[in-house]
């Protein structure tokens, strides 16, 4: 008896500890989305500035999602920081990029943007080198990786359960389910793999958003010939560095050299 | 003059006739030159083509030379010739007769009635000469043409130069309210058996005073037959717009130029006809001012329905919710201006999303319009939305239509005002230690639509999963059929390798077999059935022999056996073993009582003993 009760004691205690802790870790997960809410209500009334500071700490605080990059993307866009808009907007299609508002209002402040800076937007199908990346991007954005991902599993197992039955089915209306079956499973197989294949590819695509309208020259330094300009807020890949410079390929195809520092990497 | 004298008279003069017609043509055609021209057309309008054929005969020898006049009021466009020769036989020998033909292009420039003068051909001496041929040009469209009254019921039939192609306008209304919509047609009109092909088309025009949506411009012409004037046309739609116009008055819709190439094969030729539609007049009637509603705003024109929901009835203190007002219905929805939202107690409001889907159909356009607003409730308990009014006019009841909403009753669990700004505020984010006071905007007149999506109030912000690529169950998932699937043929060929039969394999059978009978020969002996367990034994003792050497030794004598034995190698000692195990299984066997346990027991020593001694022995083959 006189034993059990330090036990008891020190279980009580252990419990209440596991009880604050876990709700104190309850309090710190939803304290983001409480945070989120007060930035929205901001956002609404009109402060903008206190509205920004909230998002941006959020961020600050590892919260990274596209509903968070979408709403400072449009107070950015109200406050006229439209460079910082469109690359809030690009974080956002990095984690959805087949979210529409985000391509919309993307659309809506670039356009703004080149469009005041006297420059016309790069074609969304630019001609010349196109990447592997312009070509796939449309075609997998709006198709949910993991939904694809689980149609790819599931053909899978139909294949080879289907081969495997097919061995033992030679003739009859069951060899002609599973023969079907192995063509549904690879079509199924086959289309999962290549969504996904086409999201990786996107994914490490080294994009990155210009800061501000500069020279694009033609080479890595400033003795090289000034080729044309490049708008801030445009869209580039980056292909190579060498020293401070980066050579970048734009959206119409055509690539040069722009500092280190006028890059923001997506 | 006698009556058979008149009529014998009559007779002989109507077979010289006959006689005379007979012969002419065969004499025309006989003649060494002759010279037609044919027309295309003969009635046509300023700017169309037609074709004029020339085509000269020449029966006698030596150069043709062909004089082409001079052409009123018609322009050469392009010009072509094609030769031929023919050989024939008569009674008077071989005839060659030489054909040349000229085929002309021209283009009717001036209205007005024009000769073709006769053309005149020469050769060796011989001169011919066409009919002269009469075309009559009628002025096509023209600006000093008066347009005509719209008339949704009647298609003005073709005018002169025209009949076998022509172009009108077709409306649905010829009167109209302002913002009313008028769907207004292109038609092309064919006679039936026209070849004809479209040079240059021309857009839907843009029409002063009025709003217009393209509703169809189809880029396959479906085709459609029309009786006009007891005659049979193929009807075909360019276009048709939907109209709204803007203003009252009477408006024209101007004419628009369409171009056809008509009877042109893959070779070229045919002619070029230039159509215009004759201009039309609408009437556009002003809005009536008796009994107009105030608040009405000029773009509400149309039949419309009016309906507010909200996303929750039910919201917890601090928490928002979306008011939805949606115009829908048939009109012009773009220029449909939703009403000022009325201050709602209770309720902070914020500035509203506006969208609109717009549908265009045969019927023209329809749609909806739809206005969110998003509502922070500012004390507990139930609050009402008050009903949403909007004044439009029905232009087909001619009519005013005050639309109105049902209002609606949201529960707000808690309360809010408890929420101090300082908990759901952050600190202030400059530095200066004051916390920043910002006002709620109220929201004050009418709806307005912002550039960009809106904001998403609420979000989990769940962080966002590893891509399936990264992720360990995807590649898991993806292995495992494949994996399972060569578990099973590796299983597969193992269980078939272990079915195959070897020599090895049936070596050992043979033992279990023999090891077996031993068995059941040590019960039988068990139970004092001797003859059993001999015979047991004995076979044991044969199929396994039968195994060993390949050889069956039943029905075999002893010396049979024992020869049989040597043959395959087997040592002296085990071969008179073997012989004595089976004579003494059979001795067992047919003279019942001759053995007893003891002796039982020990034949099931020796016969293990002789199995393992046969089992090392090497048969040689």
């Amino acid at each position: 008896m006189r034993r059990a009760r330090p036990r008891a004691i020190a279980a009580g205690l252990a419990a209440v500890l596991l009880l604050a802790t876990g709700s104190l870790t309850r309090a710190e997960e939803t304290r983001p989305e409480q945070d989120f809410v007060a930035a929205n209500e901001l956002a609404l009334q009109g402060d903008l500035k206190a509205a920004i500071g909230l998002y941006e700490s959020l961020l600050a605080r590892g919260v990274a999602h596209e509903d968070l990059y979408f709403n400072l993307g449009n107070a950015y866009a109200s406050t006229g920081r439209a460079v910082d808009a469109i690359v809030a907007y690009e974080r956002a299609l990095r984690l959805a990029p087949g979210d529409g508002d985000v391509r919309f209002n993307l659309g809506v402040v670039r356009s703004k943007l080149l469009g005041g800076a006297g420059l016309a937007p790069p074609p969304e199908d630019g001609a010349g080198e196109v990447t592997l990346a312009e070509v796939v991007e449309p075609l997998v954005a709006p198709l949910s990786p993991s939904g694809f991902a689980g149609i790819a599993i599931a053909g899978c197992f139909l294949l080879f359960g289907a081969l495997a039955a097919k061995r033992r089915l030679t003739e009859g209306r069951g060899a002609t389910l599973a023969r079907a079956g192995v063509i549904v499973g690879a079509v199924s197989l086959g289309l999962g793999l290549a969504v996904n294949a086409g999201h990786v590819v996107v994914a490490r695509d080294p994009r990155a958003v210009v800061r501000e309208t500069g020279d694009l020259k033609d080479g890595p330094h400033a003795r090289f010939k000034v080729k044309g300009k490049i708008a801030g807020g445009e869209r580039v890949r980056v292909l190579e560095e060498d020293g401070a410079f980066a050579r970048v390929l734009r959206r119409d195809g055509t690539s040069g050299w722009i500092t280190l520092g006028a890059l923001i990497r997506l | 003059m006698s009556k058979e004298l008149r009529i014998g008279r009559l007779a002989a003069a109507s077979l010289v006739g006959l006689v005379v017609t007979g012969i002419a043509p065969w004499v025309h055609a006989q003649e060494p030159l002759s010279v037609s021209v044919e027309l295309s057309e003969q009635h046509v309008s300023t700017g169309d083509s037609l074709t004029m054929e020339v085509n000269v005969v020449s029966r006698v020898d030596g150069q043709i030379e062909l004089a082409l006049p001079e052409l009123e009021g018609l322009v050469e466009l392009s010009r072509s010739k094609s030769e031929g020769t023919s050989i024939s036989w008569t009674g008077r020998g071989q005839q060659i007769t030489r054909e040349v033909t000229f085929t002309l292009e021209l283009e009717a420039q001036v209205a007005g009635k024009h000769t073709i003068p006769p053309v005149k051909a020469r050769a060796a001496g011989h001169t011919a000469a066409s009919r002269p041929i009469v075309v009559e040009v009628s002025k096509a469209g023209g600006d000093d043409v008066p347009a005509s009254k719209a008339d949704p019921s009647r298609v003005e039939p073709p005018g002169p130069g025209e009949q076998r192609l022509f172009l009108r306008y077709k409306v649905d209304r010829a009167s109209a309210f302002v913002g009313e919509q008028i769907l207004l047609d292109l038609d092309v009109y064919a006679t039936p058996s026209l070849n004809f092909a479209i040079e240059e088309n021309a857009p839907p025009p843009t029409l002063d005073g009025f709003w217009r949506e393209v509703v169809d411009q189809p880029q396959r012409l479906t085709r459609r037959v029309e009786s006009i004037g007891g005659k049979s046309y193929q009807v075909y739609r360019m276009w048709r717009m939907a109209l709204f116009p803007l203003e009252p008055g009477e408006k024209t819709i101007p004419e628009v130029q369409l171009t056809f190439a008509v009877n042109r094969s893959i070779f070229g030729g045919g002619q070029r006809d230039r159509r215009k539609p004759p201009k039309i007049t609408l009437d556009v009637k002003p809005l009536p001012t008796e009994g107009r509603p105030a608040g009405f705003s000029a773009g509400n024109v149309g039949a419309y329905q009016l309906a507010a929901t909200v996303d929750h009835q039910t919201v917890p203190a601090g928490k928002a919710l979306v008011l939805s007002v949606v115009a829908s219905g048939r009109g012009n929805v773009k220029n449909l201006r939703l009403p000022e939202l009325p201050p709602i107690p209770g309720f902070r409001t914020f500035p509203p999303t506006v969208s609109d889907s717009v549908t265009v159909d045969a019927g023209g356009v329809s749609g909806e319009k739809r206005a969110q607003i998003l509502l922070m409730p500012e004390r507990g308990g139930r609050l009402e939305i008050p009903a949403i009014e909007l004044v439009t006019f029905n232009p087909a009841e001619a009519r005013w239509d005050r639309l109105q909403t049902s209002s609606i009753r949201v529960a707000v669990e808690g309360d809010p005002s408890a929420l101090a700004p300082a908990q759901t505020l952050p600190p202030s984010i400059d530095g200066s230690g004051v916390p920043n006071a910002a006002a709620p905007r109220e929201a004050s007149g009418p709806l307005a639509k912002d550039e960009l999506r809106p904001i998403r109030f609420r979000s989990t912000l769940e962080k966002p999963s590893p891509p399936p690529w990264a992720s360990a169950p995807f590649a898991a998932g993806l292995l495992a059929p494949p994996l399972l699937y060569a578990l099973l043929r590796l299983a597969e060929a193992m269980a078939h390798r272990g079915r195959r039969e070897t020599p090895e394999s049936r070596r050992r059978a043979a033992l279990r077999h023999a090891h077996a009978r031993l068995a059941r020969a040590r019960e039988a002996s068990e139970r004092g059935d001797g003859e059993a367990a001999h015979h047991e034994l004995l076979e044991a003792l044969l199929d396994f022999t039968r195994e060993k050497v390949g050889v069956s030794f039943r029905g075999m004598t002893t010396e049979e056996m024992r020869s049989a034995l040597e043959a395959r190698g087997a040592p002296p000692p085990l071969i008179e073993r073997f012989t004595a195990e089976v004579d003494a299984s059979n001795y067992a066997r047919f003279v019942p009582g001759a053995t007893d346990a003891e002796a039982v027991k020990a034949a099931l020593s020796r016969f293990e003993s002789l199995l393992g001694a046969l089992e090392v022995w090497e048969v040689t083959p």
